[in-house]
């Protein structure tokens, strides 16, 4: 699956710390995201990424070895994040 | 300018009857008419020191306080707010007729004035930093208000924060600070000179009175204020004073929560409040003696320039 950010959303995102708020411009929505689904969202502003790409980036940030465990979480926030309408995931 | 206690007696009165009173609160003026004796009285106790503009001057908002037709003219008789032809609200008893002028004047400002985002706190400043302390009915936010501008605070508004969408600034809105219940009581033995309407029994907040705001704040009212510091008050019967930090995620939340047009401004709404968040220190604070209250807000931590 690969992963891209969802047309129409120009991804206003604000970071304090840890935490991340998202202005969602499809429903109008604010989201106040965790660590994980934030730092998602900003390795898909360099452009559209497989899951196991992700990961991997997700993995350096954060000193874990990319395994089907991280995989999987990582597959269930972009699930997430794709309900919201923030991200789109098509097949590869 | 001309101010409302420079009107000739009877002027007022007679301005209310007909035409109306231009009156300028903050960046607003409001074109006022009303033959209800109640809000001429509320007006000229509360409202002296506020500029009066010429009749025929522009006004942002119109408020016509009339009395109810029919029956209600006479037997219970009641006020109601007209708005160009309308009602949006159910008319009230007639001695509810200064209240209801304020809580109009509050739905007229959060409901049409979009080029702020606006906030349900009170906002007060000191030595060139604001705090905004936003909180639902029932927080105490408009006691420990009260209270500060009385201790050498500047009102700024004690229901709505004005947030400037370009500049993020705070638009002052000093009006009569609207006070409750107990809380009537405690502010005036805490301010023995403030001046007070005269309280007005069951309405739905209540018994309800208004302080009149102080001159000083009414006199600065063009005079914006940079936010440093966003507190959400509750008060606690016999608790200590309690400072205590917020990150700043939950309180951009809670005051989007807080906020009456977030919303309808979209992704400005969004910018405005993101912006005000990264330049403010957040707390959570709770309290119960004012002097305590007004002792920690005295020494908040000043932001980094």
């Amino acid at each position: 699956m690969r992963w891209t950010i969802a047309a129409g959303q120009a991804l206003r995102l604000r970071r304090w710390d840890q935490d991340y708020v998202l202005y969602n411009e499809r429903s109008g929505d604010t989201h106040q995201l965790g660590q994980d689904s934030g730092a998602l969202l900003e390795a898909l502003r360099g452009g559209p990424a497989d899951t196991a790409t992700l990961a991997a980036r997700l993995g350096r940030e954060a000193g874990l070895a990319v395994d089907e465990a991280l995989l999987a979480d990582v597959h269930a926030l972009l699930t997430e994040l794709e309900t919201l309408s923030v991200v789109e995931g098509r097949p590869c | 300018m001309l101010t409302l206690d420079a009107l000739a007696p009877g002027e007022l009165a007679a301005r209310l009857r007909g035409e109306g009173v231009l009156l300028q609160t903050g960046p607003f003026v409001a074109c006022v008419r009303s033959p209800i004796a109640q809000l001429a009285e509320g007006l000229g106790l509360l409202y002296g020191a506020y500029p009066v503009h010429a009749p025929g001057s522009f006004a942002d908002f119109h408020i016509h306080m009339k009395p109810s037709g029919g029956l209600r003219r006479w037997l219970r008789p009641q006020v109601q707010f007209d708005h160009d032809g309308a009602a949006p609200f159910l008319p009230l008893p007639r001695h509810h007729a200064f209240p209801m002028f304020e809580w109009v004047f509050n739905w007229c400002v959060s409901s049409r004035a979009h080029a702020w985002l606006i906030i349900h706190a009170a906002v007060v400043e000191k030595d060139g930093l604001a705090a905004i302390l936003p909180a639902p009915p029932g927080s105490g936010k408009s006691t420990l208000c009260a209270a500060l501008v009385q201790r050498g605070w500047r009102l700024l508004s004690d229901e709505l924060a004005l947030v400037g969408l370009h500049d993020g600034l705070l638009q002052p809105l000093p009006r009569p600070v609207s006070l409750k219940n107990a809380s009537i009581g405690i502010i005036q033995r805490y301010a023995p000179q403030a001046v007070f309407s005269p309280a007005v029994d069951d309405t739905t907040k209540g018994t309800v009175a208004h302080m009149r705001a102080p001159a000083a704040s009414v006199a600065r009212a063009a005079e914006c204020a940079r936010p440093a510091w966003v507190i959400f008050p509750r008060y606690q019967a016999g608790a200590a004073p309690v400072l205590s930090p917020l990150a700043r995620a939950p309180a951009f939340m809670q005051l989007a929560q807080n906020a009456f047009n977030y919303n309808v401004l979209g992704a400005a709404g969004f910018d405005a409040m993101a912006d005000l968040v990264e330049r403010c220190g957040h707390y959570q604070f709770s309290y119960s003696a004012l002097d305590d209250a007004i002792a920690v807000f005295d020494a908040l931590p000043r932001p980094a320039a």
